[in-house]
C-alpha cells in the first residue's frame, strides 16, 4: 500500500463510507461502461467508475441533433440512451467484472416507485460498490429534475432507496437550483453517503441560419470547463454549511482543476466531459495531482479536502 | 487498436488557398489505419474549439506517415491549417469502421469534395486485379474537385460532374452512376460525401442496381468523443441508432435511415 511508504503521497480516500483508492473518478454518462476507454488504458487505475444512468426499461434516447458545442463546453441532449436496468442486472455488468476499481451504478427514475425498483435490482449485483441516484438529469422530461429541484422529493427519494440499499447512496444534485445547500441538507438527512456535485446547467443554442435551437430537444445541459467556476462554488458553499462528504465535478480537464474541487470540499473528484477530449484524462489528472502532492509537502488527500475553508 | 499520440506534423501542401493536405509522423496509427477510416485531431491545447474535429484519412504508408486533406469551414478547420511544418499535434486514430472491399466486383467509387478522401485511399489500396475501378467524382464546380493530378493512377477510369459544368458532366454524381449501374454488373458501390448525395445514392441503387448489389456509405455527422462514448452522434438505421464514430462512419446503405 502506499500509505506504508512515507515518501509516496496517501491518495485514498472516502465519500462517506464508500472507500476509495485515490480521488480520481470518472462521471456517469462520459465513459459508457468502460469498453470505449479499454482501448486506451485500464479503467482499474481509476478511483471509481460511474457507469451510464440506468433507467427502468431500455431507452433510445432523443433525436437528433443531441450535442452542440459551445466556447469551453458543450451542450447535451442524449437523453439517457441506455440499455434498462434488466440488462444491465442479468448479464452486461460481466463485462465490468475485470476491472479493479469501485463500479458505481447511476440511476434515473421518473418516480419515487422507479427509484426504489432501478436500486433493489443494482444492489443484486455483485460489483456494485455505490448507488448513485440521478435527481438531476434536465434531459427527461416525466420529472426527474423536479425531485431535483424540491427539498421534501429528494429527501423523501433517499430516504427510501437507503432504505433498500445494501451499498452507500450517493445523491446527485441539479446546479440548476437557487438554493443548492438546502437541497443538499435534505439528502443528507435522509441517510445519503453524500452528494455528487453538479450535474449538467440547463442550457441552449440558437441556429441563426435556421432560426431555430440547435438541439431538437431545443434545452440540454451544459457541461465542460466553462461551468467549473459555478461548480467549484457550489462545492465550497455546501461544504462550508455542511462538511458533508462531496464528489465534485463540473469542467474538471488537468489537475489543477481537480485540487480546486478538492480544496473546495470535495473528497473526490470526477471526470466528465473531458474523457470526451482526452480519452486518458483519467490517468492524465491522476498524475498530475499525485505530481502536486510532493512538491507542497501533502502527505495525504485528506489534508486537502476543503482546506480552502481554513481560516 | 487505437491511439492517442502527439504526432509531429511534417509537411504541409496547400491544394488551394482553403484547402491542405497533412502529412503526420504517426507509426502506430499508420500501421493499423484502413481506407474508411478518420483520424479525431485536436485543433488548439485551450479549451475552445473544445471538441477534436474528424478528418479522414486519406494515405497512410504503412509504416510511419498518415496523410489527411481537409478544407477549412470555420474555427476548428481554420486553426488547424495555422499548425506549421514541425508541430506537434494531438491526434486519436485511426477511428471507426473501414470500407469492406470486395475483389470480385468492380469498384464504383462515388464521392463529392473532400469526400474524395477515403475513396482515393481505398482504391490506391486495392490494386485492380481482375476487377475494375471505376471514380464518379462531384462538386459544386472544379475548384472543389481535389488531387484531380492523383486520381488517373488511383483508379482505372474517373468521371467528374460539376453543377455548373465547369469539369465533366453538367449535374450531380447520380446522373453518372445512373448510366453505370443500368449498363453493368457485378458491381460494389463505396460513396463517401455529403448527406444528401449518400441519400440520393442509396435510393438509385435500390432502384436500379442489380438486386444484391453491395453499397457502402461513409456517412458525415457532428462528433463528440469520437470512439463511441458520448453517443452524440447517431444516425438512424434499421437496427435504431448507431455512433458515426464508431459503428460508422461506414454502413451499409440498406441499414441507414435517411430523413
Ligand atoms: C467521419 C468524418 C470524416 C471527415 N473527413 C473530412 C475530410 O477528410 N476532410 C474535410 O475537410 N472534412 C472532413 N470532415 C468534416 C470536418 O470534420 C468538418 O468540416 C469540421 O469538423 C468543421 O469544423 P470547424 O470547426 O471548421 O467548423 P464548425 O462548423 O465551426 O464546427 C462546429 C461543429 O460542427 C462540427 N461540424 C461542422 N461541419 C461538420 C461536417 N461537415 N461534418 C462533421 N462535423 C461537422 C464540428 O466538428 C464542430 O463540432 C469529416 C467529418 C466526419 C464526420
Ligand atoms: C454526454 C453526457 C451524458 C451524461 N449522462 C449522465 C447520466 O446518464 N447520468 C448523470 O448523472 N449524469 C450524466 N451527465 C453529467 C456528468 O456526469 C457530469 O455531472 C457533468 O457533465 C459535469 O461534469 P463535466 O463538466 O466534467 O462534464 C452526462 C454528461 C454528458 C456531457
Amino acid at each position: 500500500m502506499t500509505g506504508d511508504n512515507p515518501d509516496v503521497p496517501d491518495l485514498s480516500t472516502t465519500v462517506g463510507s464508500l472507500k476509495l483508492k485515490n480521488p480520481v473518478t470518472v462521471a456517469s454518462g462520459t465513459f459508457g461502461y468502460g469498453q470505449e476507454f479499454q482501448e486506451f488504458y485500464d479503467p482499474s487505475i481509476l478511483g471509481a467508475v460511474f457507469l451510464k444512468g440506468l433507467t427502468t426499461r431500455p431507452r433510445t434516447g432523443n433525436e437528433t441533433p443531441r450535442l452542440v458545442e459551445t466556447p469551453s463546453g458543450l451542450i447535451n441532449s442524449i437523453g439517457l440512451q441506455n440499455i434498462g436496468i434488466d440488462e444491465f442486472v442479468q448479464s452486461k455488468w460481466r463485462e465490468l467484472e475485470k476491472i479493479d476499481s469501485a463500479i458505481c451504478a447511476n440511476l434515473s427514475g421518473d418516480t419515487i416507485d422507479e427509484f426504489v425498483e432501478l436500486a433493489s435490482k443494482a444492489c443484486t449485483v455483485p460489483i456494485i460498490r455505490a448507488l448513485e441516484v440521478n435527481i438531476s438529469c434536465p434531459n427527461i422530461k416525466a420529472g426527474g429534475v423536479e425531485f431535483g429541484r424540491s427539498p421534501a422529493a429528494a429527501r423523501e427519494i433517499t430516504r427510501r432507496v437507503v432504505e433498500i440499499s445494501k451499498v452507500p447512496v450517493l445523491v446527485k444534485l441539479t446546479p440548476n437550483v437557487t438554493d443548492v445547500v438546502e437541497i443538499a441538507a435534505a439528502v443528507m438527512e435522509a441517510g445519503a453517503a453524500g452528494v455528487t456535485l453538479v450535474n449538467t446547467f440547463l442550457a441552449m443554442a440558437i441556429d441563426i441560419e435556421r432560426r431555430k435551437p440547435v438541439l431538437t430537444n431545443i434545452m440540454g445541459g451544459l457541461s465542460g470547463p466553462c461551468i467549473k467556476p459555478i461548480a467549484v462554488r457550489m462545492v465550497w458553499q455546501v461544504y462550508k454549511a455542511l462538511k458533508c462528504p462531496i464528489l465534485g465535478m463540473g469542467g474538471i480537464m488537468t489537475g489543477a482543476d481537480a485540487l480546486e474541487f478538492i480544496l473546495a470540499g470535495a473528497s473526490a473528484i470526477s471526470i466528465g466531459t473531458a474523457n470526451f477530449v482526452n480519452p486518458t484524462a483519467g490517468p492524465d489528472i491522476l498524475a498530475e495531482i499525485s505530481e502536486y502532492c510532493e512538491p507542497h509537502g501533502v502527505k495525504s488527500i485528506a489534508e486537502l479536502v476543503g482546506a480552502a475553508h481554513a481560516a | 487498436m487505437k491511439y492517442r499520440v502527439f504526432a509531429k506534423l511534417v509537411k504541409v501542401e496547400p491544394v488551394d488557398h482553403e484547402t491542405y493536405v497533412h502529412t503526420y509522423e504517426a507509426p502506430q496509427i499508420a500501421q493499423d489505419a484502413l481506407p474508411g477510416q478518420f483520424l479525431h485531431i485536436r485543433v488548439t491545447h485551450l479549451s475552445t474549439p473544445l471538441l477534436r474535429r474528424p478528418i479522414s484519412i486519406l494515405w497512410s504508408d504503412s509504416h510511419s506517415l498518415v496523410k489527411v486533406l481537409f478544407k477549412v469551414v470555420r474555427t476548428g478547420t481554420a486553426l488547424l491549417a495555422e499548425k506549421r511544418e514541425g508541430e506537434l499535434v494531438d491526434l486519436l486514430g485511426p477511428l471507426g469502421t473501414p470500407f469492406p472491399y470486395d475483389f470480385n466486383r468492380d469498384s464504383i467509387m462515388v464521392a463529392g469534395g473532400y469526400g474524395i478522401a477515403p475513396v482515393y485511399y481505398l482504391s490506391r489500396l486495392n490494386p485492380s486485379n481482375n476487377n475494375k475501378r471505376v471514380l464518379i467524382y462531384g462538386a459544386r464546380d472544379a475548384s472543389q474537385l481535389y488531387l484531380r493530378n492523383d486520381l488517373k493512377a488511383a483508379f482505372d477510369e474517373v468521371n467528374y460532374a460539376t453543377q455548373d459544368g465547369s469539369v465533366g458532366r453538367r449535374g450531380l454524381v447520380t446522373d453518372p452512376l445512373r448510366d453505370l449501374l443500368m449498363s453493368r454488373g457485378n458491381l460494389a458501390i463505396y460513396a463517401c460525401g455529403p448527406t444528401p448525395m449518400l441519400a440520393a445514392v442509396k435510393q438509385l441503387v435500390a432502384e436500379v442496381a442489380e438486386p444484391g448489389t453491395p453499397c457502402w456509405l461513409s456517412m458525415e455527422n457532428q462528433m463528440g468523443c469520437g470512439f463511441g462514448a458520448c453517443q452524440g452522434c447517431v444516425v438512424k438505421t434499421v437496427d435504431g441508432y448507431a455512433t458515426t464514430c464508431k459503428q460508422g462512419p461506414v454502413f451499409d446503405a440498406r441499414t441507414v435511415v435517411f430523413s
